[in-house]
């Protein structure tokens, strides 16, 4: 997977096409660095969730990669949006992360479980002995995204893709989702891409941003610049459309 | 215009508790949001004001009058429901004109006759195209299908609209262009909205008065403009706590 003089954790995406009956993405081009963070953010459609998945390699059926280069030095993982369809229902968690690890450590059942455990207490979960056992239906739908992040991380990644990880989840989950994430890559030195539709989300997790619309980036740079001075028409738009929420204890109510 | 009042409402199904104890005043033309998690019971109560799920205990009071378990034609035509999920909620194989026509002839809002030019109206209301009558859901965006609902729960011109979750299933663009029309329509036809959400600046943007729920109680009941700069409740301010903003610190790369 690495190319010469590549460090490990770095992406680059070169001139990059996809297509299935007509063009999805059309030449987008980025690179990023290892422990660097980066938010795509864009509408349905976009191209965002398509070009995470060609970075993993897993394109959907009927769409082809036309032209471009991806290099990912490392191995890559991929947080998806939803933990119930993500996870099978009839597999106990702990057995669900211990395969993902015995894949990618070729060891055994044991020290699969135990690196399962592991990775249950580095993703927070309480009472993770008991989790282990546990189908996803008995958890709630934030400790099932942390069961989905555990089995992201068993396969030992340098690059951890992340598809809208918060979108189906209450606020306050969302927020204790997020932070883990965001412990997760400084204290493993992980690059990340986090897809969203949501710049407000991708703000808290993300120091780099790309816009894409129709299936190209209109805009990208340091994302406090591209928040407080954008340069595309499309950025404002979607600026625009988050809602205002007076500051807590801010004086002279509403609007 | 019409007042919706909840008293002491309890829903329970077996051992679980949905709603414990609600009690909510929404007066003719006010606008209530209850914001609440996953589980905090305020979509059990939604559907006990619209009429599709029985209190245990408790009454739903329009304008003053208790509505029995079983409601009136009347009754039922005044609170209206506007459903989370558009792709869903309407049928697939009806287009929006049998959709609309259905539900004028069959609660005879208008005479056969006048029931083509209504629904036009109907679309002309939600800023839909006169041409959209003759599509099927699946030829419409997510935005458009919401638009579509909405039309629908106007059609028997109800007095209150209870919205769950109208927004969360669509981009944020979309989004915005889907609460100003609620908020237009409720101001132009008078109504009396009860808007259910998990999402706080979503109620900000449309209601007057913000009820917490959690764990099937309503923990705050507040001015919209008083709630957000100065929320009582420890359980209220951990849900604003938790609300990304655009103006929070990135972190360092």
């Amino acid at each position: 997977m690495s190319e010469a003089g590549q460090a490990i954790g770095a992406v680059e995406v070169n001139g990059l096409v996809l297509e299935a009956r007509g063009p999805l993405v059309k030449d987008v081009s980025f690179d990023l660095a290892r422990g660097e963070s980066l938010g795509i953010v864009g509408e349905s459609g976009s191209g965002k969730s398509l070009t995470l998945r060609a970075i993993l390699g897993l394109l959907p059926a009927g769409v082809t990669q036309t032209s471009g280069s991806i290099t990912a030095a490392g191995r890559v993982s991929m947080v998806f949006q939803d933990p119930l369809t993500a996870l099978d229902p009839l597999t106990p968690v702990g057995k669900q992360v211990a395969e993902a690890s015995r894949f990618a450590r070729h060891t055994g059942r044991g020290p699969a479980m135990a690196h399962a455990l592991e990775l249950f207490r580095q993703v927070r979960l309480p009472d993770p002995e008991t989790k282990l056992r546990q189908y996803p239906h008995q958890l709630s739908g934030g400790q099932r995204q942390r069961v989905v992040i555990a089995m992201a991380l068993a396969t030992d990644p340098d690059i951890l893709l992340c598809d809208e990880p918060t979108t189906a989840l209450d606020v306050t989950v969302q927020q204790q989702i997020l932070t883990l994430l965001e412990s997760l890559r400084r204290d493993l030195g992980l690059s990340m891409i986090f897809v969203s539709h949501d710049l407000a989300v991708v703000k808290q997790v993300c120091s780099r941003l790309l816009v894409m619309r129709s299936g190209e980036i209109v805009e990208r740079g340091d994302i406090a610049a591209v928040i407080s001075n954008p340069q595309h028409e499309y950025t404002r738009t979607l600026l625009d459309a988050v809602l205002p929420l007076p500051r807590l204890g801010s004086a002279g109510g509403a609007l | 215009m019409s007042s919706i009042e909840v008293r002491d409402a309890h829903v329970t199904f077996g051992a679980t508790t949905a709603v414990a104890g609600v009690s909510l005043m929404v007066p003719s033309g006010g606008s209530v949001g209850i914001v609440g998690e996953s589980g905090s019971g305020k979509t059990t109560l939604a559907k006990a004001i619209v009429g599709q799920q029985a209190l245990t205990s408790g009454a739903i009071l329009l304008d003053g009058v208790e509505l029995a378990s079983r409601r009136t034609t009347e009754q039922r035509r005044a609170i209206q429901m506007v459903y989370q999920d558009p792709y869903s909620s309407l049928n697939p194989r009806m287009t929006v004109r049998q959709t609309l026509s259905e539900l004028l002839l069959a609660h005879k809002i208008v005479p056969r006759g006048g029931v083509a030019q209504r629904s036009a109206e109907l679309l002309e209301m939600v800023r839909l195209d006169a041409d959209a009558l003759d599509a099927f859901p699946h030829q419409f965006s997510g935005g458009q299908r919401q638009r579509i609902a909405i039309a629908r729960a106007l059609s028997v011109e109800p007095l209150v609209l209870v919205a769950d979750e109208p927004t969360s299933a669509l981009d944020v663009s979309v989004q915005a262009t889907v609460i100003e029309l609620l908020a237009r329509l409720k101001r132009e036809l008078g109504l009396t909205l009860v808007f259910i959400s998990h999402d706080l600046a979503v109620v900000n943007a449309v209601c007057d008065t913000v009820a917490v729920m959690n764990r099937g109680e309503l923990v705050e009941v507040a001015p919209t403009s008083t709630f957000f700069t100065s929320p009582k409740d420890p359980y209220s301010c951990a849900l604003l706590e938790a609300v990304p903003r655009l103006d929070s610190e990135s972190p360092t790369p």
